[in-house]
């Protein structure tokens, strides 16, 4: 039970990923392309890691997989927002 | 078999992730991309190091995230000099 619910998550993130590459490649304007990288980096990557946990099992490996989806829960939507405030002044949003 | 499709879904988003980079002229647009393929190469990284059975794979792991959120941090700082 525990096998078929970590392979869902790690096809479902995977599935969510490559959504959100592709919505990166076709979306314009900078801000569409900030709101398909968040989704990857907060939701796909995410989910995936916690059906790595769940096909792992819960020992202490389990443990650094946990810690690994704070560590990127924590940095990457603040470095997304970095890089968002970055643009924000400049006037020309699209390329 | 389920692996290998995860695997190959990572893999083509990580394709399009960079052929997008590559294109681009924003210099902002190119880092929100790497940093999407920098949390893709972590995942990627744990699945290797279960289904290879490779457990220390996972502290590079955690390193490697760490060191790209600090080079995205000093990186906005300098374009925004």
């Amino acid at each position: 039970m525990l096998d078929f619910i970590g392979y869902f998550f790690l096809v479902s993130g995977s599935l969510i990923t490559f959504i959100a590459a592709i919505g990166f490649t076709k979306f314009k304007g900078f801000f569409n392309k900030v709101h398909a990288s968040g989704i990857n980096d907060v939701f796909g990557c995410l989910v995936s890691l916690i059906g790595l946990v769940f096909l792992d099992g819960f020992s202490s490996y389990s443990l650094k997989i946990l810690l690994l989806i704070l560590v990127i829960l924590l940095t990457s939507p603040t470095s997304t927002y970095a890089l968002s405030l970055l643009n924000s002044n400049k006037e020309n949003y699209d390329e | 078999m389920i692996t290998n499709i995860a695997l190959l879904f990572f893999g083509v988003s990580t394709l399009l992730f960079l052929s997008k980079i590559f294109r681009v002229r924003n210099l902002a647009t190119k880092f929100v991309g790497v940093n999407s393929v920098t949390s893709i190469v972590c995942v990627i990284i744990v699945i290797i190091s279960i289904f290879y059975d490779e457990k220390s794979y996972i502290n590079i792991a955690i390193l490697y995230s760490l060191v790209s959120f600090i080079s995205n941090v000093v990186i906005m700082k300098i374009l925004r000099k």
